[in-house]
């Protein structure tokens, strides 16, 4: 529980319950499992750079990437979900130069 | 205490499965204002109000056993929950656990503190030539779950760039990630460099991404090979010494 201190004193923090730590770990390790599980499963059709708003926060060049934005805005996905993304993934200099 | 939080009442909107509302409203109900602030800025990815609330929280008080239990991890919570039902997506996902990270930095000196050191430190990154990321960022995130400490060098990184950061932090464990078939072999390459520098024995190398194969580490001379951020973390575990090569490949 909390208590009254003083702010412009140290901050003694409790130490930590290993045990209850050790559960904790074990808990998020389980979350992030199972987020892996989705992970997985949704980039089967959906791409992960593909954020809940439709925009690309991928760092590299794609083909579904509509440029058209204000600047400092994330370009627009203009992915349908049905293709396989990854065709349109930018991988060479030459590619990249024809999106520019 | 009842929940009060509006944006965190908004949050439980997504859930609907009954026995998961249940669960996670039992993480909440009887727990501080401040943590349920913390597990909802944790949601929508907030980091800099997760780290203002993180240590505000520490100096009222709290544990960091129940910061991490009734706000980020409970937050956490909601996400997977969220994404597993196609909410929020990957990029959202890695928001939130850039915002769990902000809050972790002031539970893991207390950590040390109390005596439990981390698993291991990692050193991660993409290879040079390859700005392919999200693969890594999911490694990272869960390796840092399972308690590891991460010093991720980014996209493009040179094998200097790797050795640098394997001697700067004492590191035993390297990870390298590349999607490009045209870059994968910079892997092996970083692999010669650290050996150049006779530091292979000191350092366990895995690597993963799309185009690998477990054959294709073998190939290049790498200690192990993750298909998924799982694998990842439980090659990383066995190096480590917290698991035994046997128990990571049942899992």
């Amino acid at each position: 529980m909390p208590k009254d201190q003083p702010s412009e004193e140290p901050t003694k923090h409790q130490p930590v319950d290993r045990s209850r730590y050790e559960a904790s770990i074990l808990r998020l390790d389980g979350i992030f499992r199972q987020m892996s599980d989705t992970v997985n499963e949704v980039s089967k059709w959906r791409c992960p750079y593909k954020n809940v708003e439709s925009r690309c926060t991928a760092n590299f060049g794609c083909q579904n990437q509509d440029r058209s934005v204000p600047e400092g805005e994330l370009f627009i996905c203009k992915s349908d979900d049905n293709l396989d993304y990854r065709s349109a993934w930018v991988v060479s200099n030459d590619q990249q130069t024809n999106l520019d | 205490m009842p929940i009060q939080n509006e944006g965190l009442l908004a949050e439980m909107e997504f859930i609907t499965k009954p026995f998961e509302l249940d669960h996670i409203k039992s993480l909440f109900e009887g727990t501080d204002p401040l943590m349920h602030d913390i597990a909802q800025n944790l949601i929508v990815g907030n980091n800099t109000v997760v780290d203002t609330l993180t240590q505000k929280a520490l100096a009222d008080g709290f544990s960091a056993n129940d910061i991490m239990d009734d706000g980020l991890i409970a937050g956490m919570a909601i996400v997977g929950i969220k994404f597993r039902d196609n909410y929020i997506f990957v990029p959202e996902v890695l928001v939130a656990a850039r915002a769990m990270k902000a809050g972790m930095a002031y539970i893991e000196p207390i950590l040390s503190e109390s005596g439990i050191d981390p698993v291991g430190t990692v050193i991660i990154g993409t290879v040079k030539g390859d700005l392919h990321d999200i693969g890594k960022n999911l490694c990272i995130m869960m390796l840092r779950g399972a308690g590891f400490v991460v010093h991720d060098l980014g996209v493009d990184t040179k094998p200097d760039e790797f050795i640098d950061a394997i001697m700067e932090h004492d590191a035993h464990i390297l990870g390298m990630s590349a999607l490009l078939t045209t870059t994968m072999p910079n892997m092996g390459r970083t692999i010669e460099a650290i050996e150049e520098v006779g530091m292979r024995d000191a350092v366990k190398v895995m690597v993963g991404g799309a185009p690998l194969s477990q054959e294709f580490a073998d190939d290049m001379g790498a200690d192990g090979y993750g298909g998924n951020a799982i694998e990842c973390v439980d090659i990383a575990k066995v190096f480590a010494g917290v698991k035994s090569a046997s128990a990571a490949g049942s899992d």
